[in-house]
């Protein structure tokens, strides 16, 4: 570690923040985050040779920030939350780097009282940046999300609940006012002050731009932060996710608990599925049928107003948050059918979790979830086995699909 | 038709299928219609519809892996029914029986107290393969349809098709087999009538001396076949189930005693089922054999019953070609995963049902599993992985 100013200024996108720095990245989720914090994770040691920290031990420390965020442990979040929020917090505040700094999306579903305590015990001081993508290009993912957390709501009914005219209510109010960028740049301007607010906007066309932003903002060389290239592919084709979506319905239906589906779908099968070296299931996008990219465009253009109007800096270009929504198909078609061997796959994966769960669950202490998005990255020794069957899996679903 | 001659009183009887000829709903007419077959003099052996693992254990002459290994004791106690019975008739039924061999053959026969009389009960064989692939895939098959046909009707060198289904299917086989153990003359073929569904229970009727209508239908005679495109998640699933290393006796113990289970069992059917076609060309492949079967009924001395020309089939009314389904509804799909979730669920979360006759495996057209051995946990994880990669590979 070395309390020595960076001796090469890394690019000319933003200068860095200044040396003692307590940076907070708070997301929001579907924003580039898990290649964020896979990025900073492996690339601790040449953080820490230019007096940068990365606060944790893992890639994502979700359960200590869910619980930082809500002020409280959700059923799936573990016991061990507090004390882990504890130990990551003052590790911030105690830390001797030039820069140290968090990183959660989870942070994102803070109010403001619980912002405010978050802040506190990082050490009052803070800096705070959000990333942004366009909204029109996290619809798909963060619906798929809600899919992969046991909801069962259509594509298109989600989307229409999501833009219809305010005031929102449900799972649509709930999104906007914790998701939305003006409601997060004023909640956090009103704890830290809009000078410490940064808004880094992702470049669609440039996948490096995120870490060379982080690079430029931690005052680090250019190519500091490597990618992960353990970082997971999250996302399901859409067959695949309206099979997972029908099976959801299923499992409610025949009186399955949220407990068991989190622990042995959520944290096993799906898990296995995202961290499978080669995607299991063969790539492929959801599409936002045009309507639905119009009227993001036009939250994007509210978010880009009221960021103007705030005084927070930006990195990269707020026109970005904006589509062409012409590009966007004029309807999207829901699958109704999947491919039997896809179909076959997903269903032996899903009883691959639950023999998983269900055999170990004696022998293991239970394991716990996060609250939105995402699994926690916990080392397990015995998952990390399980995880090599399902890779070796993954290689047999190509062999038969091939 | 002429009304059968009944059994001579004192007969032992044995019916051995094969599967695929009705068996289900005889057994369950057989077990529901106890009183009233008491009431003229007949017993029909065994406490339950189907004394499945006894037959297989007696046709074996072992348990195999994934059975009860009380099946020994049961079927000792089932021989010894039938060998001890006052009634007028005895009676007994199983599919599983025409798996035996000839030294089982003998072993069956000398059990039950020697001399039985043998009730083989037959169908078109070109309507029967459909049936008997959707059951191998339910037996952890992962053979297309097409595929399966074509090894069943491959021939060696000299020209015989040597499936091992032809031993359990096969008329003539059959005939040969429990022949020479008992003699044809005891032997009695029951050809069904594809257009008259009542034939199978009045032939019984007549054939155990019964007024008109004593056996009535089960009710609870569920239907338990899929429609194709489940059956193809199914045999995908198996597949992948093989090729990552799965064990054959977990198998059993989730798949097909639970999940598939359920799906014969569900309060309300989950899958509409629809028929398999099967090519034409097999429905011709099928005629050819059955014509060997028919001159056999004529000149073998057993005692036929319906028209053996019944178990022809018209080609024409067979598709040229049958399209493999490639896809599924991600409804369907989604009920098949839930079931196969549950099925490991319940197993390893260790709530599932005991295991009873009813959910013994029947091993279908395939060469049955080895017989049961101290060394039932699954191997490691790294031996499963080599396994799988040998599959892969090879």
């Amino acid at each position: 570690m070395t309390d020595s100013p960076p001796d090469v200024d890394p690019q000319h996108l933003t200068s860095a923040f200044p040396d003692g720095s307590k940076v907070l990245h708070i997301g929001p989720p579907k924003t580039g985050t898990s290649s964020l914090q896979g990025g900073l994770h492996v690339s601790r040691d040449r953080l820490s040779a230019h007096g940068v920290s990365y606060a944790g031990q893992t890639r994502h420390a979700r359960a200590a920030a869910t619980y930082a965020a809500l002020g409280r442990r959700p059923e799936d979040v573990g016991p061990g939350a507090p004390a882990a929020w504890q130990r990551l917090s003052s590790e911030v505040r105690g830390s001797s780097a030039r820069i140290v700094l968090c990183s959660s999306e989870a942070f994102a579903m803070a109010d403001s009282a619980a912002a405010r305590r978050v802040v506190d015990d990082l050490g009052g001081e803070v800096q705070v940046v959000l990333t942004l993508r366009p909204m029109a290009a996290m619809l798909a993912s963060a619906w798929q999300q809600r899919i992969r957390n046991q909801r069962a709501e259509q594509y298109d009914a989600w989307l229409a609940q999501m833009f219809a005219p305010a005031p929102h209510a449900g799972p649509a109010a709930w999104y906007w006012e914790h998701y939305g960028a003006d409601n997060l740049v004023r909640r956090w301007g009103e704890v830290v002050g809009a000078q410490n607010i940064t808004v880094v906007v992702l470049d669609p066309a440039d996948r490096g731009f995120l870490l060379r932003a982080f690079d430029a903002l931690l005052g680090i060389p250019e190519g500091t932060l490597v990618p992960d290239t353990a970082t997971a592919n999250e996302s399901l084709p859409f067959p695949a996710i309206e099979m997972l979506r029908h099976f959801n319905l299923a499992f409610d239906e025949s009186g399955g608990q949220r407990r068991e589906w989190v622990q042995a779908v959520r944290r096993r099968t799906l898990k296995r599925i995202r961290e499978s070296e080669e995607p299991v299931f063969a790539p492929a996008g959801i599409d936002v049928p045009r309507w639905a990219a119009e009227a993001a465009n036009e939250v994007s253009l509210g978010w880009i107003s009221s960021i103007d109007a705030s005084g927070v800096r930006v990195v990269g270009d707020l026109q970005h948050l904006v589509v062409d929504a012409s590009r966007h198909p004029e309807t999207v078609e829901i699958p109704d059918e999947i491919s039997t061997k896809d179909a076959a796959a997903l269903a032996l994966l899903l009883y691959e979790g639950a023999r998983e769960h269900f055999s170990r669950s004696a022998a293991t202490p239970t394991q716990h979830l996060d609250g939105d998005a995402g699994v926690e990255e916990d080392a397990d020794e015995a998952v990390a086995e399980r995880r090599t069957l399902m890779q070796r899996l993954a290689a047999a679903v190509r062999a038969l699909r091939g | 038709m002429a009304s059968a001659r009944p059994f001579e009183a004192g007969s032992r009887i044995l019916h051995i299928g094969p599967p695929k000829t009705a068996t289900s709903s005889l057994q369950g007419a057989m077990h529901i219609s106890r009183e009233a077959l008491a009431e003229h003099g007949v017993r029909y052996a065994g406490p339950t519809r189907h004394a499945r693992s006894a037959a297989t254990f007696a046709a074996l002459g072992r348990v195999p892996a994934e059975n009860s290994p009380r099946s020994g004791k049961v079927w000792r106690k089932l021989a010894e029914e039938i060998r001890t019975a006052d009634e007028r008739l005895v009676f007994a039924s199983s599919e599983a029986f025409s798996m035996a061999r000839a030294p089982e053959v003998d072993t069956i026969v000398r059990d039950v107290g020697g001399a039985p009389q043998i009730v083989i009960t037959i169908r078109p064989l070109a309507v029967m393969l459909a049936s008997s692939w959707q059951q191998r895939v339910r037996n952890e098959g992962v053979k297309g349809f097409e595929a399966w046909l074509r090894s069943l009707f491959a021939k060696d060198g000299s020209g015989v098709m040597r499936a091992w289904f032809w031993e359990r299917y096969g008329l003539s086989q059959l005939i040969d087999r429990w022949g020479a153990a008992v003699g044809p003359e005891n032997i009695t073929v029951v050809v069904l009538d594809p257009s008259d569904r009542s034939m199978l229970l009045r032939s019984f009727d007549e054939l155990l001396g019964l007024p008109a209508d004593t056996l009535q239908p089960d009710t609870q005679n569920k239907n338990e076949s899929l429609p194709y495109p489940e059956i193809e998640v199914l045999r995908h699933f198996n597949k992948l189930y093989t090729a990552s290393g799965g064990d054959r006796v977990e198998w059993v113990d989730t798949v097909r005693r639970h999940a598939l289970l359920r799906v014969r069992t569900a309060e309300e059917q989950v899958f509409q089922a629809s028929r398999i076609d099967t090519p034409r060309w097999a429905a011709r492949a099928a005629n050819e054999v059955v014509e060997g079967w028919i001159t056999v009924l004529e000149t073998s001395g057993v005692r036929v019953l319906g028209d053996p020309t019944h178990m022809l089939v018209s080609p024409d009314s067979f598709p040229e070609s049958v399209a493999v389904p490639r896809t599924v509804s991600t409804e369907s799909a989604a009920r098949l995963a839930l079931l196969m979730y549950e099925a490991a669920r319940d197993h390893f979360g260790g709530t599932e049902e005991v295991e009873d006759d009813n959910t013994a495996v029947d091993s279908g057209d395939d060469e049955p599993a080895p017989a049961a051995s101290a060394q039932r946990r699954p191997k490691p994880v790294a031996a499963r992985m080599r396994a799988a990669l040998r599959v892969l590979r090879g």
